[in-house]
């Protein structure tokens, strides 16, 4: 069988992938197109886009996840600051620097990459209670920040081995110290990698539901997930007098950073991810 | 002081907040589970007390923790197929294609549906499984299947199909793109003597494609069944573990009994038990399966 080669089953091909592209993303338009319906159009047409487009429920949803959404900006802003500097300042000490016991203290970084998590959850809690920090998004940022290097250094510390060391040389021998040489070298070569990175923390933050929901209970603290499934189920309580639209709206406002980072950072995350190799 | 430990020690300057923070926020809380697995706690002047095995014990007659293994068994292989056989599946279609352009733009398109938050994800399955305006009972009324309508998500016979079927046709996400990356990494050359002997189409899939990504392969079978052990999101947004104890995991019967009864010494038990055939698991399948 040849699935090569001819014209028509070129065709044949994109078009099954095509197919296969929007029945995954359909789910997603459903809501783009639900979410500015007004309540009547909504009874008659759930599935499909309607004029005229009503902008009026984003304004009762952002009432719902307003407080929410700066809360989740807040953790994701200070977790992915924080985890990117550390992972990249680990990466850095880790390929272009010698030091005794540097094996051993690298494996017990990534080691962590095999524990699962399962086993950690209830002393987490714990652990965030007795440092006082239920109800606090501090506990989240924390939580984040330190578990971003895992990884993180795994990632990078490959990367900043492929720099050559020529760009280093001259700059040592101008005096250079290593914390200069971080900075000022192996961050500006680097940005693709860091922005996988920044990537994959600011969705950890914006998708995290399990801890978020074991230590804050303060509504005025809640993050967008905690938000959203309440909302919604506070919502499914009328049944089919359901207000979708609404609901919509609050889903279309808390994809909006999410949008906006894959607007300007796709390309190095499609980059990243295929030269980080993930495999086994 | 030789320049080699003036070097480490700046080293471990510049590592020292990681190791702290990982002392404190990644090997504490587990280790901690180890130990008080082993002890119940009591609220009333918040008490640990020592209890042995008595956790385990409990397990074995806990029936809300039997009945929810062949669940979790159940969505945790159902999961390794779909997610290790779909990405690849989509993987090869786009690999096939000739034109770079497109190949680029169906890479971009894998993406589009990270831009919404998982739980919304799940919020809108929920909404296409709605019993009363949901889109598969709108569709099967419109072909006239009335009498196969369902609550799907609420039916004891369906709820845990309905769990794997969310996100049909699964298409869309990271997988494709890290089977991509091993199969754009085969060389030329490799390709074409496949060729050449007459490997193209299927026979290449089989001979060629395949062998190259045992790697990716088994980093989605590893991931995917320590995810599927641990895993309770959907439980935790849309089930909670019902109808009745239908759709429950063990991880979710974890969280219950954690942070609704408070049962913490008896959630780590169970916590430690998952930690334990999650991490044999691993060292199984890292053991069994050969990659290069």
């Amino acid at each position: 069988m040849r699935l090569i080669g001819k014209g028509t089953s070129q065709l044949a091909l994109n078009a099954l992938i095509v197919l296969l592209l929007a029945l995954s993303i359909y789910p997603m338009t459903i809501l783009l197109f639900g979410f500015t319906k007004d309540s009547l159009t909504w009874q008659y047409n759930q599935w499909l886009p309607a004029l005229p487009m009503w902008f009026s429920n984003l304004n009762y949803a952002w009432k719902q996840i307003g407080a929410a959404f700066w809360n989740t900006l807040f953790v994701a802003v200070m977790s992915t600051a924080g985890g990117v500097f550390l992972s990249s300042l680990g990466g850095f000490v880790f390929s272009r620097m010698k030091f005794y016991a540097k094996e051993v203290i690298f494996y017990f970084i990534i080691a962590l990459m095999m524990v699962p998590a399962i086993l950690g959850l209830v002393p987490w809690y714990l652990l965030v209670k007795e440092l006082g920090l239920l109800n606090s998004l501090w506990a989240l940022v924390f939580t984040s920040v330190f578990g971003a290097p895992i990884f993180g250094i795994f990632l990078l510390r490959g990367f900043f081995s492929s720099i050559p060391e020529e760009l280093f040389e001259a700059a040592k021998i101008d005096g250079c110290g290593y914390f200069k040489l971080y900075y000022k070298i192996a961050i500006p070569v680097s940005l693709p990698s860091l922005a996988t990175l920044a990537i994959m923390q600011v969705m950890g933050v914006w998708n995290d539901l399990v801890g978020p929901s074991i230590v804050l209970t303060d509504p005025d603290k809640f993050v967008i997930t905690l938000a959203l499934r309440n909302f919604s189920m506070s919502m499914s309580g009328s049944g089919v007098l359901t207000n979708y639209p609404a609901l919509f709206s609050a889903y279309v406002i808390s994809s909006i950073p999410l949008v906006l980072l894959f607007f300007f950072a796709s390309k190095y995350y499609i980059e990243g991810l295929t030269s980080s190799g993930m495999k086994l | 002081m030789s320049p080699k430990m003036r070097e480490s020690l700046q080293a471990y300057f510049f590592l020292s907040p990681i190791v702290i923070g990982l002392l404190v926020f990644s090997y504490y809380p587990p280790l901690r589970g180890l130990v008080t697995a082993f002890f119940e706690w009591i609220p009333a002047g918040d008490q640990w007390t020592f209890i042995g095995l008595d956790n385990f014990a409990r397990m074995l007659t806990d029936e809300v923790l039997i009945a929810s293994v062949p669940n979790m068994l159940l969505l945790m292989f159902g999961g390794l197929i779909i997610g290790v056989t779909v990405p690849f599946i989509v993987a090869e279609l786009i690999f096939f294609v000739r034109s770079e352009k497109l190949k680029y733009y169906y890479r971009v398109m894998l993406l589009l549906p990270l831009v919404v938050p998982g739980v919304v994800g799940m919020l809108v399955w929920n909404f296409i499984y709605d019993p009363n305006i949901g889109l598969i009972n709108s569709l099967l009324e419109a072909v006239g299947l009335e009498h196969w309508k369902r609550a799907w998500l609420s039916d004891s016979r369906t709820v845990l199909g309905a769990l794997l079927f969310m996100g049909f046709p699964w298409a869309a996400g990271i997988g494709p793109l890290i089977y991509l990356s091993g199969l754009m990494n085969i060389p030329t050359e490799v390709i074409d003597s496949a060729r050449l002997d007459g490997a193209t189409g299927w026979k290449r899939v089989l001979r060629v494609d395949i062998p190259m990504v045992t790697g990716q392969i088994k980093f989605f079978l590893v991931t995917g069944m320590i995810g599927g052990l641990q895993q309770f999101g959907q439980q935790l947004v849309l089930t909670g573990g019902g109808p009745g104890y239908s759709s429950m995991v063990p991880g979710y019967h974890m969280y219950v009994q954690a942070f609704t009864y408070n049962h913490f010494g008896y959630a780590s038990a169970i916590g430690l038990v998952l930690f334990v055939v999650a991490f044999a698991l691993t060292i199984v399948s890292m053991k069994f399966i050969k990659s290069e």
